[in-house]
């Protein structure tokens, strides 16, 4: 018998999600309609897919709970620099870099450029 | 005893829309109306406006909205529970009944439940033996304990209930729970004990589900296109039985959508474990309920088991944590994403040309409009506008305030296409730092105390 036929599709297609603060982070709770489709998240939407997901902005661990009754996972994610909306909550000193980066639009490499570039300039001006 | 009590809870958050308890008490029935007022930086701001006037310190809003409704409300019978009395539940017992007394009503009788400001109790509290150590990490409170702003203990729905035993028809509390706001008349209505935990579990997932107010109604729902008429959406109203069931719905011929799901997205909002929600009356575990779609907006909930509280009250406490001032500018394309880097670099190369400099991780750059919300995620985007969005944080007042005053030059000493400043200049203020703790709950006596007009 040939496998099942198999698609990507996005989470948002067929999932509800609601969040909110919670202690040091944010939560995440995810919820489908079926069973079949439950089956499906507790599968694929592990804790650890769910850090890699978020990895620009969660800097601390991510906690997954289940409740069957409401065909619901929940992510608990810690140290969260909340999108950086809000220049409230205290970075750690890990978080500052990446944060920095993240202000750019482009990746990585060329935020560390620009940032040695701007560096260079700040020199120059002084 | 009733066999059904119906609780509308018209205010999420101090700053809802004032259309939700005015529309809660005209568009249909309640017995009782629910309103939330205080988040955790709320407290430090009243706290701030009581130390300038001791006649303030609680919501105004409050008082705003029973100008507005209070005949009506006093005519139809329906009971207010609101957390609106802040750090002042005195003042704004004294606000409630002039505006009675103004209006010509008789006869109201306005209660306040008192005991959650345990602020200047802190260093008794500290001799005694309670570390009031921060929850999240477990530092001591001595490492802020000069720069405390507030303390508010979580208080639960017993306190509300004893308010209305005592014939308030209008309970204000300070730091009473979201949820007892709405547990509170049941244990009254229904004659709940302190040990009918699953009842009490009841309550409080009911209280949960209502805390937000739209948001159970179709607010902020993921399917948001399936949410009829947004303009008239109406809050939750909790159809309670004596039994802990109950069903969540909203007046007939409003707007939004009370479904299945609308309910299970805000049972899950700020969740933790979903098998210990702990709060001060009981231990609910969510993940017990019967969630069934009966009718048309109206989701029933059954089969709530719950488990004992545990032995201390949630302490909220707030403190200063230096200074921030944010400002922004629209930067209009072409080139918007180089153009608004390039004002970055300037306002922080000006301020450093000035003596003033920030740390990378006191300084916030955003270009909103390129997928700051995606960081990681979503390629970024060229868009043919962003909006620039700089922030910086420090303890020094002073810099954060050299700090506005280097923005708006950039209109016109900078690159083409900045535009979009409004709002003046950005100024210093108070970050306020959340410190979450425990309390032993023997070391809290709550107090009532019933006024009438």
């Amino acid at each position: 018998m040939a496998a099942p036929k198999s698609r990507r599709v996005k989470l948002r297609e067929f999932a509800f999600a609601r969040s909110g603060d919670k202690g040091d982070g944010s939560n995440v709770g995810l919820f489908v309609r079926t069973g079949a489709d439950y089956e499906l998240i507790r599968k694929q939407v592990t804790a650890a897919a769910v850090k890699r997901h978020f990895r620009a902005i969660c800097f601390g661990e991510v906690t997954r709970y289940e409740a069957p009754n409401m065909l619901a996972l929940n992510f608990l994610l810690h140290g969260l620099a909340l999108l950086e909306l809000e220049v409230v909550r205290p970075i750690p000193a890990k978080a500052a870099a990446p944060a920095q980066k993240r202000a750019r639009a482009g990746g990585p490499k060329q935020a560390k450029a620009r940032t040695a570039a701007r560096r260079r300039a700040a020199a120059k001006r002084r | 005893m009733r066999d059904k009590v119906l609780v509308g809870y018209g205010q999420g958050f101090w700053g809802d829309s004032i259309l939700g308890p005015v529309r809660l008490v005209r568009e249909g029935p309640i017995d009782y109306l629910a309103l939330d007022y205080l988040a955790e930086v709320t407290m430090s701001i009243m706290q701030k406006l009581r130390g300038r006037n001791p006649k303030a310190g609680y919501a105004t809003d409050f008082v705003a909205m029973l100008d507005r409704i209070l005949p009506e409300i006093a005519k139809k019978g329906i009971k207010v529970i609101a957390n609106a009395g802040g750090v002042n539940c005195g003042a704004c017992l004294d606000a409630v009944l002039d505006l009675a007394r103004r209006q010509g009503i008789r006869g109201l009788k306005v209660g306040i439940v008192e005991g959650d400001d345990v602020m200047a109790r802190i260093p008794e509290l500290l001799a005694a033996g309670e570390p009031l150590a921060n929850m999240d990490d477990g530092r001591p409170l001595a490492a802020v304990q000069d720069r405390i702003l507030s303390a508010n203990v979580y208080i639960g729905a017993f306190a509300v209930a004893e308010c209305l035993r005592q014939g308030a028809q209008i309970v204000i509390g300070g730091r009473l729970t979201d949820p007892a706001l709405v547990g509170g008349p049941l244990i009254h209505e229904f004659g709940w004990r302190p040990t009918d935990w699953d009842k009490l579990a009841a309550g409080t997932m009911a209280g949960h589900i209502a805390e937000c107010g739209a948001q159970c109604t179709g607010g902020n729902f993921s399917d948001w296109r399936q949410v009829k008429d947004f303009v008239r959406i109406g809050y939750p109203v909790i159809e309670a039985s004596p039994d802990g069931t109950f069903v969540v719905t909203k007046h007939e011929g409003t707007g939004g959508l009370v479904t299945r799901e609308t309910v299970i997205s805000q049972l899950l909002y700020e969740m933790g474990d979903p098998r210990r929600y702990l709060g001060p009356d009981c231990t609910a575990d969510f993940t017990s309920a019967r969630i069934e779609q009966e009718g048309p907006d109206r989701v029933r909930l059954s089969d709530i088991r719950g488990a004992p509280a545990t032995d201390t009250y949630k302490v909220s406490i707030s403190y200063h944590d230096g200074f921030k001032a944010s400002g922004q500018l629209v930067i209009a394309g072409p080139d918007a994403v180089a153009k608004a880097r390039l004002c970055a670099d300037i306002v922080f190369g000006r301020l450093a040309l000035d003596g003033c400099t920030f740390t990378a991780d006191e300084q916030c750059v955003e270009l909103l409009g390129t997928g700051v919300c995606h960081a990681g995620i979503a390629p970024p985007a060229d868009p043919p506008e962003v909006v620039l969005r700089l922030g910086v944080k420090c303890q020094d007042e002073g810099k954060v305030d050299r700090f506005g005053m280097e923005i708006v030059p950039l209109v016109t000493s900078g690159p083409p296409g900045v535009t979009g400043f409004a709002g003046g200049r950005p100024k210093a203020t108070d970050i306020v730092g959340y410190w979450p703790a425990l309390l032993k709950k023997d070391k809290v006596k709550t107090s009532v105390r019933v006024e009438v007009t």
